[in-house]
């Protein structure tokens, strides 16, 4: 048998662990509902916190936006003003720059017609002077070619003219006696054509004279004598006896 | 030969033109039939001269309407046979002939060729007198137009076969 003392420490133990756990149990609940609650709040805590905070940044980058874009357009402007200024300014030194190049380039030009007026009249003085001297050989060769072959320019007209002569005389010869065969052939040809109409004429005469005067008597016997006369002259006689 | 010949079947034609017509009528008689009572046939018959439509019976020896007799046939096929061959003579002249003269000239013809000929004659009046002759491929010129031609070409008269003939008797007559 258990004695009680020690059946009694373990109920008492027992209970004691029981309670203990059973307090320990109920710490544990209360601190997680605790915890729940806590947690709940401090998420709806945080959530305000952080719109606000977005809230807070949105405004903040809105003012920053602002103050760059005004920041940026005072700085284009004075830009647009500095390039303004700096082009006129650019304008001012060209015109200055090529008014002094202008000026510059006339000079040189008046500098340079001067050398070449002076180039040229040299030149063509030059040159003058050459065809000059090139006239007067050239003259003075012609002079001379025109000296020698005028000595032998009598001679060559005499004889020209003489071949001249010559072949003038032979062509109104032989125009002369074409001449006189085309008259003697026109005289030919014109006395056969005269004899021809004359034969023709008087061939018509006859004929109408002929046929006036030949009967029907005439004409039989005309006929029966060619018939005579074919067969003497053998047109009937067979290819044989021929 | 001076004889003048004839045909065998006794019928005789003296002109081409003659001849032509016979030969159409063989030709009429037979596509008929041989029947002398064929109205075309008979129209033909009846257009002939009087003399050359009684030759023509005679010759193949038929009756005017009657019908054909025996072997009528192979004598028309005999007689344009004959008809066919016989030589022809043509002949140029100046003037219109008469049946008469035609008669003399084809008799003469005959007599100088010594053949049964038929005469083809053409009318030219141009040639004045005498005539013009072709005769199997031969061909003579006795016209006085060729006289008067040839007298101009020579200067000498006329001097041509025959000329001188052919003006000789007519002429001086």
């Amino acid at each position: 048998m258990v004695p009680f003392e020690t059946f009694f420490t373990l109920v008492v133990g027992s209970l004691a662990l029981n309670l203990l756990l059973a307090v320990a149990f109920i710490a544990a609940g209360s601190a997680f509902v605790r915890k729940v609650i806590v947690s709940r709040d401090e998420a709806a805590r945080l959530r305000e916190k952080a719109v606000r905070e977005a809230k807070r940044m949105l405004e903040d980058a809105e003012r920053t936006a602002r103050s760059i874009r005004e920041q940026a357009l005072g700085d284009a402007s004075l830009l647009a003003s500095d390039a303004k200024r700096l082009c006129s300014e650019f304008d001012e030194r060209m015109n200055t720059a090529l008014d002094a190049l202008v000026k510059e380039a006339k000079q040189s030009l008046v500098r340079s017609t001067g050398a070449f007026e002076e180039t040229l009249g040299a030149v063509v003085k030059e040159r003058a002077a050459s065809w000059r001297s090139g006239i007067a050989d050239l003259l003075h060769t012609v002079e001379k070619t025109v000296r020698e072959d005028g000595e032998h320019f009598h001679e060559v007209i005499d004889a020209e003219s003489r071949r001249y002569r010559e072949s003038i005389t032979r062509m109104l010869e032989e125009s002369k006696s074409r001449a006189e065969a085309e008259v003697e052939a026109y005289k030919r040809d014109a006395k056969a054509r005269i004899d021809e109409a004359a034969k023709a004429t008087l061939q018509r005469v006859a004929v109408a004279v002929l046929g006036g005067a030949i009967d029907l008597k005439a004409h039989e016997s005309l006929i029966l004598h060619a018939i005579e006369d074919a067969k003497e002259a053998g047109m009937f006689a067979t290819r044989d006896t021929q | 030969m001076n004889e003048e010949p004839r045909t065998t079947s006794g019928f005789d034609v003296r002109t081409a033109e003659e001849r032509d017509r016979v030969v159409n009528l063989l030709l009429m008689f037979a596509r008929s039939g041989f029947r002398l009572g064929d109205p075309a046939f008979q129209r033909e018959l009846l257009q002939m001269p009087d003399l050359l439509r009684a030759l023509f019976t005679d010759a193949l020896n038929i009756s005017e309407g009657t019908g054909s007799g025996t072997g009528v046939a192979e004598r028309c096929e005999r007689f344009k046979k004959e008809l066919s061959s016989m030589p022809m003579v043509r002949l140029e002249i100046a003037f219109e002939p008469d049946d008469e003269l035609v008669g003399r000239i084809v008799a003469a013809l005959r007599r100088s060729s010594g053949r049964h000929v038929v005469l083809d004659i053409a009318v030219i009046p141009s040639l004045i007198g005498g005539c013009r002759v072709s005769y199997e491929g031969r061909y003579k010129d006795f016209s006085v137009k060729n006289v008067v031609a040839e007298f101009f070409r020579n200067d000498a008269g006329p001097d041509a076969v025959g000329v001188r003939s052919a003006l000789r008797n007519p002429l001086s007559s």
